[in-house]
């Protein structure tokens, strides 16, 4: 069973429905319980990382998310997801950076306006990768303003290019996320899907 | 053209009850008029996202349209977007938990322009398009829509000084293009914009259904003014009209109607055409365009029937996940998804019998696979050349 951590901002729908299509069963939860016990664990995310820290802060999920990590089994972060395992985005909140999780050293930073490319990034662009999960070359779907500057070259599982070349996905052990929509880029997204969810079932 | 972002191509519907109005028919679907066919249609066609446009009149009509967006985004992992007579906060959570991605408003957004602010508050402006229909206002002269036939649409009274309520030559309007709005069409872009919209969906309805190509001037115009992604629509008849949206007009994306319902030009060709002028189009590996298309059983597998290429002898079946089906078309060697091990399963690899394909054929209802092989040694593990090797007793016809 498959846990999607509900704190009240993400595609939560949708993530569950493209792993029904896959064949995986999920339960879209908040509850601590629920999420320790899952096979594996995703967390979605859309919209500004400051709300969603607070939201995620305010259920303890945010302890629940470093409890699951710990215990190595499988974890995915997806969008906003992404951007939350960090320790920092530029993105304010009231006016200060945003603190993020922490669970990978790195920072997240917006767009630059000069390089006269609509922000945010909407639509297909393709990957360049480093990890068997990710097909090289293919193409996925973005809707973000912010991107990940991950301190560890090696956590980088992905990147694309869009004005400059960032990465769109890390990996490190258990920990896997996209800061492109799996769950919206069609057959390529399914099967980087399935290839996290088999996990799960080993 | 890689290592960028892709323009998009998006194909628009317009649903009636939950039902797709001119349906989809430029392949054979069992049912036209169902919304998920067509979807799963355009999607196998290769386009980057769909627009849903409620066209029904009735207040139970709309009802059917988030019956509709549950269907398809339990079968369909493309964005899609859902437009026609949203008028709520209350409309727009129905859509998106229902599990749209993007709802468009229209004319809720010029009689309400607040609800643009509120809508990408609560929702985030990702969630929001705004659709805005326009006609040109130049030379003081007015097109108007009109049901008298005589009436030939330009209204000769009209002066100079209409030219200077619209600096950018052209005017919001609603209704399906026969409420004028008194806005202009660059200024309400911006306002919009403001207000948090996340992308424009323009329309031109003077070029709207003439096969003409899309007005370039208003939309540069408008995607120069405005940061945000603009989709190009109406007008486009021929595969320049897409190209020129792209780089006269500026259009992020481009969207067309029955230009791609009936067949008249395919998604695939009209990427082909793009990519070979320099824009860049996503594609995707003819493998996994390949497995998209095929229909897997309940497991997610599809069968592979193995014969030999020179005696023709059915060998074997087997299944195949897409691992095991890339690996194949990757290496030329037989590899199956051993459903027993739960693993990859490359045919020879202790037994050194390997299968090297020859050819792969796919049966009319695409849900087998047939290899052409030749095989090394023997194919079933028992050590016979041929799994089928029991003959099985025909029962005797009974006699009355």
């Amino acid at each position: 069973m498959i846990a999607i951590i509900d704190y009240g901002m993400g595609n939560l729908g949708s993530v569950q429905k493209a792993l029904a299509f896959l064949g995986y069963d999920s339960v879209i939860t908040n509850d601590p319980s629920t999420v320790m016990g899952a096979d594996g664990v995703i967390l979605p995310g859309v919209g500004a990382i400051g709300a969603a820290m607070e939201a995620l802060k305010s259920k303890d999920l945010d302890k629940v998310v470093h409890e699951y990590i710990a215990t190595g089994k499988p974890f995915l972060g997806i969008c906003l997801g992404m951007q939350m395992l960090f320790d920092t985005s530029e993105e304010s909140f009231g006016g200060e950076p945003v603190r993020g999780l922490s669970v990978l050293p790195g920072k997240v930073v917006k767009f630059s306006s000069d390089m006269g490319l609509k922000i945010p990034q909407i639509g297909w662009n393709d990957l360049s990768s480093r990890e068997k999960m990710i097909p090289s070359g293919e193409y996925v779907y973005f809707v973000h303003s912010y991107y990940c500057v991950p301190e560890r070259e090696e956590d980088i599982a992905a990147t694309t290019n869009y004005g400059i070349e960032y990465c769109c996905s890390v990996k490190r052990n258990n920990v896997f996320a996209c800061q492109f929509h799996p769950e919206k880029s069609g057959e390529v997204g399914l099967r980087i899907l399935d290839r996290w969810a088999a996990q799960t079932k080993a | 053209m890689a290592d960028m972002l892709s323009k998009r191509i998006i194909p628009c519907l317009d649903v009636k009850n939950g039902r797709v109005v001119k349906g989809t028919n430029f392949i054979s679907l069992r049912d036209a008029g169902d919304p998920v066919e067509c979807a799963k249609a355009y999607n196998e066609a290769g386009a980057d996202e769909l627009v849903f446009l409620d066209i029904s009149a009735t207040v139970e009509g709309r009802g059917t349209v988030v019956d509709m967006v549950r269907s398809v985004a339990e079968q369909v992992f493309i964005p899609f977007t859902v437009g026609g007579g949203i008028r709520s906060l209350e409309d727009i959570r129905e859509i998106l938990n229902a599990g749209a991605d993007k709802i468009s408003l229209n004319s809720a957004a010029v009689k309400e322009p607040d609800l643009v602010r509120r809508a990408s508050e609560k929702f985030g402006s990702q969630c929001v398009v705004v659709a805005i229909d326009v006609r040109e206002r130049k030379g003081g002269k007015i097109r108007i829509a009109s049901t008298d036939a005589s009436f030939d649409g330009i209204d000769e009274s009209a002066s100079e000084e209409d030219n200077v309520k619209f600096p950018s030559g052209y005017e919001v309007v609603v209704a399906g293009g026969t409420k004028p709005t008194g806005l202009d069409a660059v200024e309400w872009a911006k306002k919009v914009e403001s207000l948090g919209a996340g992308e424009i969906l323009l329309t031109s309805l003077d070029r709207d259904g003439t096969k003409s190509g899309f007005d370039n001037v208003i939309t540069r115009a408008i995607a120069d003014a405005v940061s945000i992604p603009v989709i190009a629509s109406g007008g486009a008849g021929k595969l320049e009209d897409f190209y020129d949206g792209i780089v006269d007009g500026g259009a992020d994306a481009v969207l067309a109607a029955s230009l791609f319902h009936f067949g008249e030009i395919q998604i695939p060709d009209l990427k082909a055409y793009l990519s070979e002028r320099g824009i860049p189009v996503r594609t995707m590996s003819s493998t996994l365009s390949l497995w998209q298309s095929l229909k897997k059983d309940p497991q997610g597998l599809v069968p592979a029937i193995v014969v030999e290429d020179s005696t023709k002898d059915v060998l074997m079946l087997a299944y195949m996940d897409y691992e095991a089906l890339e690996k194949t078309l990757e290496t030329k060697l037989m590899h199956y998804h051993s459903r027993s091990r739960n693993e990859l399963w490359k045919k020879g690899e202790t037994s050194g019998h390997f299968q090297h394909v020859k050819k792969v054929m796919l049966d009319c209802d695409r849900d087998t696979l047939l290899f052409y092989c030749d095989q090394e040694g023997a194919a079933c593990h028992t050590g016979n050349h041929t799994c089928f090797y029991t003959e099985v007793t025909l029962p005797e016809k009974k006699e009355n």
